[in-house]
């Protein structure tokens, strides 16, 4: 079975992308790196919208779906 | 051609050298017509904006929780092999669409650009607000270098005998305006992200658009010359 972090096809977003470094915080994270970023990194919400010159949500994740601020920050916004 | 304007040669070394510093400093395709369109959908801007602030002090513990939670309910339905072959996987995420991949930048626009490298992180709107206004202030600056500003609504004597004099005039620089806004949008980028950024690059995408805006821009000049003789 091959090991998708070996892929050549690499997102070429990565270094400005906010939320690649947040999926290195715990092991479990890394999936969003193997299936996307190294990966199937076309169907990235966030390239996607980079590409077409839009703003990119630092919470806006890969599938397209929104990390709740509210949830996050505990009420204080 | 007033004797004040500078030579051909230092212009064109002076946006060379703007064209080629965007993409080593900034790592983005230098373009106008993008920033301006920020300043278009600037609530979506600002609120992209605050999120990012409202990120950055949310607590790490917290992000992290909410990231695992959010990884569980994406990939619930995968095995890991699925997830391993990466692209040859066919997932049944019911939010991953199936739509083709959007062409690479065009150099034209505010959008990365593959061939300045990976790209840097987006400016902020402020940023790109100095830019814009530096524009503006540059422009005061040269126009007072060359004898002072004063603004007027009269037609230089050309334009007026070739286009139109009066009110016919100014309609049509209002309308050759709404159609360069429209034209930049539908292109992805203006005559200096394609014409300056897109052809230094050698992006087709810009190519065409120099081509065709360029092609167009000449023969409607000799049209008009002809019209105007």
């Amino acid at each position: 079975m091959p090991v998708a972090t070996s892929s050549p096809r690499r997102c070429s977003h990565i270094s400005s992308c906010e939320l690649f470094p947040k999926f290195a915080m715990r092991g479990s994270l890394k999936v969003w790196h193997s299936f996307y970023c190294e990966g199937n990194f076309e169907n990235c919400e966030r390239y996607k919208r980079s590409l077409r010159g839009e703003p990119v949500p630092p919470n806006l994740l890969p599938n397209g779906k929104e990390l709740n601020l509210d949830v996050l920050l505990g009420g204080r916004t | 051609m007033s004797a004040a304007h500078w030579p051909w040669w230092l212009g064109a070394a002076g946006l060379a050298a703007v064209t080629v510093g965007s993409c080593l400093v900034a790592r983005r395709p230098f373009g106008v017509s993008g920033i301006v369109g920020r300043f278009v959908n600037w609530r979506e801007e600002l609120a992209v904006e605050r999120s990012r602030v409202a990120m950055g002090s949310a607590d790490e513990a917290a992000l992290e929780a909410a990231l695992a939670a959010a990884t569980a309910e994406a990939f619930a339905g995968m095995t890991p092999a699925m997830v391993a072959a990466g692209p040859d996987a066919k997932p049944s995420l019911s939010v991953v669409t199936e739509v083709a991949a959007p062409a690479e930048g065009a150099c034209g626009t505010a959008a990365p650009c593959r061939s300045c490298g990976s790209p840097a992180s987006r400016p902020t709107l402020g940023a790109h607000a100095v830019f814009l206004g530096a524009i503006v202030a540059g422009a005061f600056l040269a126009t007072a270098l060359r004898g002072g500003f004063h603004p007027t609504l009269a037609l230089p004597e050309a334009y007026a005998r070739l286009v139109a004099p009066g009110a016919w005039g100014l309609a049509a620089l209002a309308g050759g305006g709404l159609l360069v806004g429209l034209g930049t949008t539908v292109s992805g980028g203006c005559s200096t992200g394609h014409g300056l950024s897109g052809c230094a690059r050698f992006q087709p995408a810009g190519l065409a658009a120099t081509t065709t805006f360029f092609g167009v821009a000449v023969a409607v000049s000799f049209l008009l010359a002809g019209r105007g003789s």
